[in-house]
């Protein structure tokens, strides 16, 4: 297991874990979902190649009402 | 009415529209159908994983209504391009309202700040809209760098004070070789009707619409007051005068009596 900070928070996932399946172990439906890494976006393409290391910050986003 | 282009969308409506304080998503999606709106902004925050998540894009995909995310939140250039890159991602759009506004009492747009991220977005390939004060100057500016319209404010957000900035506004659409749309303040559809009446090309309408005791009617009123005010400019309005100009002969009339 690795320790990544997620959304503020530190939380424990498994090592090599894919944002994809990240996403997945959350429940998290990825339409209108944004994602970054360390601080920078990642394009939706590699969030089925990027595996998460130790000490990661991730953060995710989604689409709220607004004007 | 004739429609507008903006980038590469062709919009038949010149209501834009935003999906802040409906009290209920039922409630938003039937006001934006109402509206005929073809353009609808949503911003992006943070998650919090402990709460449920309330999909908000699904039902505005299914209408067919394009997404304009916005970058609200960001106080800086760099916050707004780190916003634009993650709407970029999340809505898979190039379409992004710049908006920076680093005081949350007034909510006025940082003119600098906005004028560097606007040069960024554009040079990453985003179709920028900015969100402005009523500023011909800066308006000037950003088309310069390469906005694909500019998005002056009549008042202050969500403030319903109309087009407090009407002069202002009447420069810049007279120097704009870009579309502009008159974004915050719009509190009635007869500010939609003036702004469209003095050659705005659109305008963004959100609180009006949402806080209102009936949204779904007001939705089809600000319809209206767009198609109305679109129409008067395009059939040109009378001059204004101060003296009186009758609008039948009286002569004839007098000349009896004598």
């Amino acid at each position: 297991m690795i320790s990544i900070k997620l959304n503020g928070e530190l939380t424990q996932v498994s090592d090599g874990l894919l944002l994809e399946g990240l996403l997945a172990q959350l429940q998290i439906d990825s339409k209108g979902i944004a994602l970054a890494l360390n601080g920078l976006v990642v394009p939706r393409s590699q969030w089925t190649s990027r595996q998460l290391t130790d000490q990661d910050v991730v953060d995710i986003f989604q689409s709220i009402a607004g004007g | 009415m004739d429609s507008l282009v903006i980038a590469d969308k062709t919009f038949n409506s010149r209501l834009f529209a935003g999906t802040g304080k409906f009290s209920s998503a039922e409630l938003m999606c039937e006001a934006l159908r109402a509206s005929e709106t073809e353009l609808v902004t949503l911003s992006l925050r943070r998650m919090d994983l402990k709460q449920g998540r309330d999909n908000l894009v699904k039902p505005l995909v299914g209408m067919g209504v394009n997404l304009l995310p916005n970058t609200s939140g960001a106080r800086t250039a760099d916050e707004a391009v780190f916003a634009a890159q993650l709407a970029r991602e999340a809505l898979e759009t190039d379409w992004i309202k710049l908006e920076i506004h680093p005081d949350p009492r007034y909510l006025m747009p940082d003119p600098i700040e906005t004028l560097n991220a606007a040069e960024k977005l554009v040079q990453q390939g985003f179709v920028v809209m900015p969100y402005v004060h009523a500023d011909p100057v800066l308006c000037k500016r950003l088309e310069e760098v390469g906005c694909q319209c500019v998005m002056p404010l009549g008042a202050p957000i969500g403030s319903n004070a109309g087009l407090a900035s009407r002069t202002f506004l009447e420069i810049i659409i007279e120097q704009s070789s870009v579309p502009v749309i008159v974004d915050a303040g719009i509190g009635a559809p007869s500010d939609a009707s003036l702004a469209l009446e003095l050659g705005a090309d659109a305008v963004l309408v959100n609180t009006a619409m949402a806080v209102s005791s009936d949204p779904v009617a007001m939705a089809r009123a600000f319809a209206m007051s767009v198609t109305a005010g679109r129409m008067a400019y395009r059939a040109g309005l009378a001059p204004i005068s101060v003296a009186a100009n009758a609008t039948s002969s009286l002569e004839s009339f007098l000349e009896t009596l004598e």
